[in-house]
């Protein structure tokens, strides 16, 4: 009810008629996964330096079609975070622009659920850059994926703490690092994370 | 970035790192991720595939119509070409742990494997071509660093070079005056060849024509090298195409013949200071000092690439050096006359290149009485354990009186092994069958073969078959399309490989009476008494130099980091070329060791 209404509110933000096919429902199951690597962890006020996204499509991750850009930053990058994705501001310096990244992703993406861990984040910085240029957030649904995770090991340690890392659950799906840390590698991995979970079952509590 | 990533990928699995960067890149676009849960038929028997699969993790086991497991699939390799090749599978693929893979559309697929014919070739290629294109590859990728020597620093010879229209038989008289073994024929700017080898041919078979110019005879183009080429890729080359000699060009000008043996000599030559200093030792301690260079002039060879038997060769040669020298400077001469000192086992064969236990005996003339000469037998086996030869756990060396006995006790011990058939008396017999006499009395040691072959072919059929059973004592681990079967981190060289194919040559050799002792050496024998055919004795050399090989490779790293050396590798240490390697020579064991079963009947033995 209130997340139809927040859609509906969201829609009439949207200045660009171009991207009204974002807000129709999808019809088959595709997905997209995504991942950003930004100057830092603050929403609000960090910028992105890259985005990786692939499509899901009949169990396979479209490699063909990955989509992978990089920007240039507009303010410092955080130690922390060259630290996770080693891209400093020399690496970026022939970057692009951010705005036809936006637009590009908008296109990839089309209406497709987006799926990612801690997808949050993402939704949250990408719609800062999408509420400037078409005037809403970004109105896909999105799919946590470690709250999937979660749904299918709570079992095993009832009440116990569930380890979410992102290494953490690569390993307990037995899934392989796929080179290092970066957009679109973590796409990818998510995406396999996406595909393993797919295939197990919920639990759904010792009565359900 | 990630592109990358999944170009590494590719690049490490042969035959993709064939391509070039463009059809790489060009394969990277048709690929996707796939992921299959466990239980999944990915591909069905009968019907095409749409992909290559090339496995990222997980397994996927391949069975045939009947049910039969042909194949179990690993990381790193792909499936299944032959199905796109062919159009239809002629297994069920199924998949038997979550799988992760690549894949490749049949189209991109079959765009490379038109497109690039070291892809094909791959593909097409028979296992024993395979086995050298891979081990090229290893041999190549291992070595760069040492693949200094050029052809122009090895011995050219001159070559014997002729006008189109010379007749052959004037051709031949120059040859001979240039001491040449082959004619080279300049037409325009180009080259032929004509050998010893071919002359001989035309002679056996009649179709010589002394009278006809030489240019209508020769072969053209000869084949030939540049001056400044790595002499080691010469070396693989001559090896490839089977061939003894090649051209050695500069600025398209023909400047001399480099023979196979020049090759092989100048790669052998560091060995010479080796033995000129054993020769020339006085003191046993200098003697040890040099016989402990050994190991430095295998690291050599090994390094240059240079085949695993042909090392064993000159480490042979060189422990051969080595005993005659301590016979001589320890045992009293009055023995030395009257007895035979032989090495056994894999010493006799000469296929020890690391010393890793000493099989030695003597055997004494008639009459003599050994006692008073024990003291020095025990010092011989003392001295050859400080040179580094490990006494056996067999304890089968000169100071135990079991094996230095007079030469009647041996022909009654040989009796004895043969009249009671278990596993004790086997181990003995064959490691006294590959002895070999290294100094003192030879002929001591040539009348005790005689009897053992004259014993064992006097309706001794029920022995040999029990000899020959134990080709088949250990398991080899490997499926029916050369894949590990379990997933077996570690295998042991030895049993799974060295063992049956050594144990299997000497059951044929004991029973065709073949009197070499290597086990290549045995191979061409048997296969010229056509006890099988000459594909599968180039197969069995083959498989056998693979595991050679890699067990040495094993040996020397343990020895680097001070480790004892042993038979087994683990899988995981090895690259993924050298797995293959692996697996097909595995593949090659076992097709052997059922031909063991066969030959010798072995199904109906109890």
């Amino acid at each position: 009810m209130i997340r139809s209404l927040r859609r509906s509110l969201n829609r009439r933000r949207l200045r660009d008629e171009h991207y009204a096919h974002l807000f129709e429902p999808r019809e088959d199951d595709e997905v997209v996964v995504l991942d950003t690597e930004t100057t830092g962890l603050n929403p609000k006020k960090d910028t992105i330096l890259s985005i990786g996204a692939v499509i899901i499509r009949d169990g396979r991750v479209l490699m063909s079609e990955a989509f992978e850009r990089f920007i240039r930053p507009t303010k410092a990058i955080s130690e922390t975070s060259i630290k996770i994705h080693h891209l400093r501001a020399c690496d970026l310096a022939d970057a692009e622009a951010p705005d036809p990244v936006i637009r590009d992703l908008l296109d990839f993406i089309s209406n497709r659920p987006i799926v990612g861990y801690y997808i949050g984040f993402d939704h949250a910085i990408l719609s800062r850059y999408t509420r400037r240029l078409i005037g809403c957030a970004l109105p896909n649904p999105t799919v946590e994926l470690s709250s999937m995770y979660y749904r299918r090991y709570r079992k095993e340690s009832s009440y116990a703490f569930v380890d979410l890392k992102f290494d953490t659950i690569m390993d307990a799906l037995s899934l392989p690092q796929l080179g290092k840390h970066d957009a679109l590698n973590d796409a990818i991995m998510s995406a396999l994370i996406y595909l393993k979970l797919q295939t197990m079952p919920e639990y759904k509590g010792a009565y359900g | 970035m990630s592109f990358n990533d999944q170009k590494e990928f590719l690049r490490e699995i042969v035959p993709f790192s064939e391509l070039t960067e463009t059809e790489l890149n060009e394969a990277i676009t048709a690929i996707e991720i796939g992921f299959y849960p466990q239980g999944i038929e990915l591909i069905t028997a009968g019907q095409p595939t749409d992909h290559l699969y090339l496995i990222i993790k997980g397994e996927v086991k391949a069975w045939s119509p009947e049910g039969e497991l042909i194949r179990v699939y690993h990381a790193r390799e792909g499936l299944d070409a032959d199905a796109i090749i062919e159009g239809v599978s002629t297994a069920r693929y199924e998949v038997t742990e979550d799988l992760i893979c690549y894949e490749l559309t049949a189209t991109a697929f079959m765009k490379l494997f038109e497109g690039s014919e070291a892809f094909r070739d791959f593909y097409l290629l028979d296992v024993v071509e395979r086995i050298n294109y891979l081990k090229k590859r290893a041999t190549d990728s291992d070595l760069s660093a040492f693949m200094v020597a050029r052809v122009s620093d090895s011995y050219l010879h001159p070559p014997c070079i002729l006008p189109p229209e010379t007749p052959l038989v004037e051709g031949l008289r120059r040859s001979v005056a240039a001491k040449s073994s082959s004619m080279v024929i300049q037409r325009g700017g180009e080259y032929g060849i004509i050998t010893d080898s071919d002359i001989k041919q035309w002679l056996a078979s009649g179709t010589i024509d002394l009278e006809a110019p030489v240019a209508s005879l020769a072969r053209f183009p000869m084949i030939a090298v540049e001056a400044d080429d790595f002499l080691f890729n010469v070396y693989l080359l001559l090896i490839q195409r089977n061939i003894k000699r090649v051209g050695v060009l500069r600025e398209g000008e023909l400047i001399g013949m480099l023979e196979q043996i020049d090759v092989l000599s100048y790669f052998a030559n560091h060995s010479h200071l080796v033995t000129v200093k054993i020769e020339k030792a006085k003191t046993l301690d200098a003697l040890r000092e040099a016989s402990l260079d050994y190991l430095n002039i295998v690291r050599k060879l090994y390094a240059q690439g240079v085949k695993a038997r042909y090392i064993a060769k000159l480490v042979s040669e060189i422990n051969r050096k080595v005993f005659v020298r301590l016979f001589e400077m320890i045992l009293p001469e009055a023995l030395q006359e009257s007895c035979a000192l032989i090495v056994m086992g894999s010493e006799g064969r000469g296929e020890q290149i690391i010393r890793t236990d000493q099989d030695n005996g003597l055997i004494i003339r008639d009459g003599i009485d050994i006692d008073p000469y024990r003291p020095y037998l025990d010092q011989l086996s003392e001295t050859l354990v400080s040179f580094g030869y490990p006494a056996c756990e067999g304890n089968i060396m000169v100071s135990n009186p079991y094996w230095s006995q007079s030469q009647s006790d041996y022909r009654q011990k040989i009796d004895r092994w043969i009249d009671t058939p278990e596993m004790e008396s086997f181990m003995e017999f064959s490691i006294f069958f590959d002895s070999q006499c290294v100094a003192g009395d030879t002929s001591l040691l040539d009348a005790l073969k005689t009897h053992l072959f004259a014993r064992i072919n006097t309706g001794n059929d029920v022995y040999m078959a029990h000899f020959a059973k134990l080709t088949t004592l250990f398991e080899t681990p490997v499926g029916f399309f050369s894949t590990f079967l379990h997933r077996d981190r570690e295998i042991d060289l030895k049993k799974a490989g060295i063992f049956p194919i050594v144990q299997g040559i000497r059951s044929l050799s004991l029973r065709e009476e073949i009197h070499e002792l290597s086990t290549v050496e045995r191979i061409k024998k048997l296969s010229e008494a056509a006890v099988f055919d000459p594909d599968q004795a180039k197969e069995l050399v083959e498989a056998f130099e693979v595991l050679f090989y890699l067990r040495l490779k094993q040996q020397l790293e343990a020895l680097r980091s001070d480790a004892t050396p042993t038979n087994t590798v683990t899988t995981d240490h090895l690259s993924k070329i050298q797995r293959d390697l692996l697996k097909d020579a595995l593949q090659i064991v076992e097709q052997f060791k059922k031909f063991i079963t066969r030959d010798f009947g072995l199904e109906n033995l109890g």
